[in-house]
């Protein structure tokens, strides 16, 4: 039981610490990408309203729900490989 | 210094493999010769390549021989919630299956063994049976799925961590660098200034008092 809750536990502080790194770097691929786009248009307005408002669009799209999958598949793998190797 | 750079280098491949290598499954083809359950005393130090649990303790194993006549043992233990993660709780239902796959030489049975560890006889350690499957003969060839997946997986992971370190260094710490370099290149160029102001107000003095000698 307590191995149990040791697996459990470390996994899921595992996995948050990859998700806040994985959500960081999104985060920072999203806003490169964005300083790109402000100068491929011409560099009109000022450049950090641009990039705000589009990290605004991001944090409220469908994409960084996306990362939850982080949590989503090892649980998946893991009834996965559990049910292999004790039912199959 | 490149010397010591390559013997790292190599030192590092050589462990992340030997893990890699002791942690995946692989297939034995073999036919099972007996099962048998052996009080052992599991040494501390070798105490990584059994499943966790008391140092002494009743342990199953399986008896096989390989198509080429070499001799295979393998133990049969619960992994449970540690490491390798296998989630090994079948153990019981292992033995079964294993006794059941038993088969002598006039009528030889193949059996495929999956299993993770090493089989050394000097520190007598032994791979983990994780379970058993019947094949068509002691030539059948298994692909290794699970393995060729789990490495592609690996892969991907170490590639997204290199990005990832690219991508910090280049919006977070090389802006610092700048920044940094920039208050330096700011400073210096202070002190020049100062210099040439503190000279030309030497040569001011200079020159008023060459003025009093005329």
């Amino acid at each position: 039981m307590l191995s149990f809750l040791k697996f459990f536990v470390i996994g899921f502080v595992g996995l948050t610490v990859l998700y806040g790194l994985l959500s960081i770097y999104v985060r920072s691929l999203v806003r490169e990408r964005l300083e790109q786009d402000w100068e491929d248009e011409g560099s009109i307005g000022a450049r950090d309203d641009y990039v705000q408002k589009g990290l605004d669009d991001y944090a409220h799209s469908l994409r960084p729900k996306l990362l939850l999958g982080v949590y989503i598949l090892p649980l998946i793998t893991f009834c996965v490989i559990f049910y292999m190797t004790n039912f199959m | 210094m490149r010397y010591v750079k390559w013997t790292l280098i190599a030192l590092i491949v050589l462990i992340v493999g030997s893990f890699v290598h002791y942690t995946l499954p692989q297939h034995d083809i073999v036919r099972v010769v007996g099962t048998n359950t052996e009080r052992t005393i599991i040494p501390t130090n070798r105490a990584m390549f059994w499943s966790s649990g008391e140092p002494t303790r009743d342990v199953q194993f399986i008896q096989t021989v390989k198509a080429n006549g070499k001799t295979m043992e393998y133990r049969n233990e619960d992994t449970g919630w540690g490491w390798p993660p296998y989630f090994k709780f079948d153990t019981s239902s292992l033995y079964t299956e294993a006794s059941d796959a038993e088969s002598d030489k006039a009528a030889p049975e193949w059996y495929s063994i999956t299993h993770y560890g090493w089989r050394n006889e000097v520190l007598s350690i032994f791979p983990n049976a994780i379970a058993i499957k019947p094949v068509a003969g002691p030539d059948a060839k298994i692909v290794p799925w699970v393995n060729i997946i789990i490495l592609v997986f690996l892969a991907i992971v170490i590639l997204l961590i290199w990005r990832m370190w690219v991508q910090f260094r280049e919006r977070t710490i090389d802006p610092l660098v700048e920044d940094a370099g920039e208050a330096w290149d700011a400073v210096d160029d202070k002190a020049d200034a100062f210099k040439d102001s503190a000279r030309d107000k030497a040569r001011g003095i200079k020159g008023w008092f060459a003025g009093l000698r005329k």
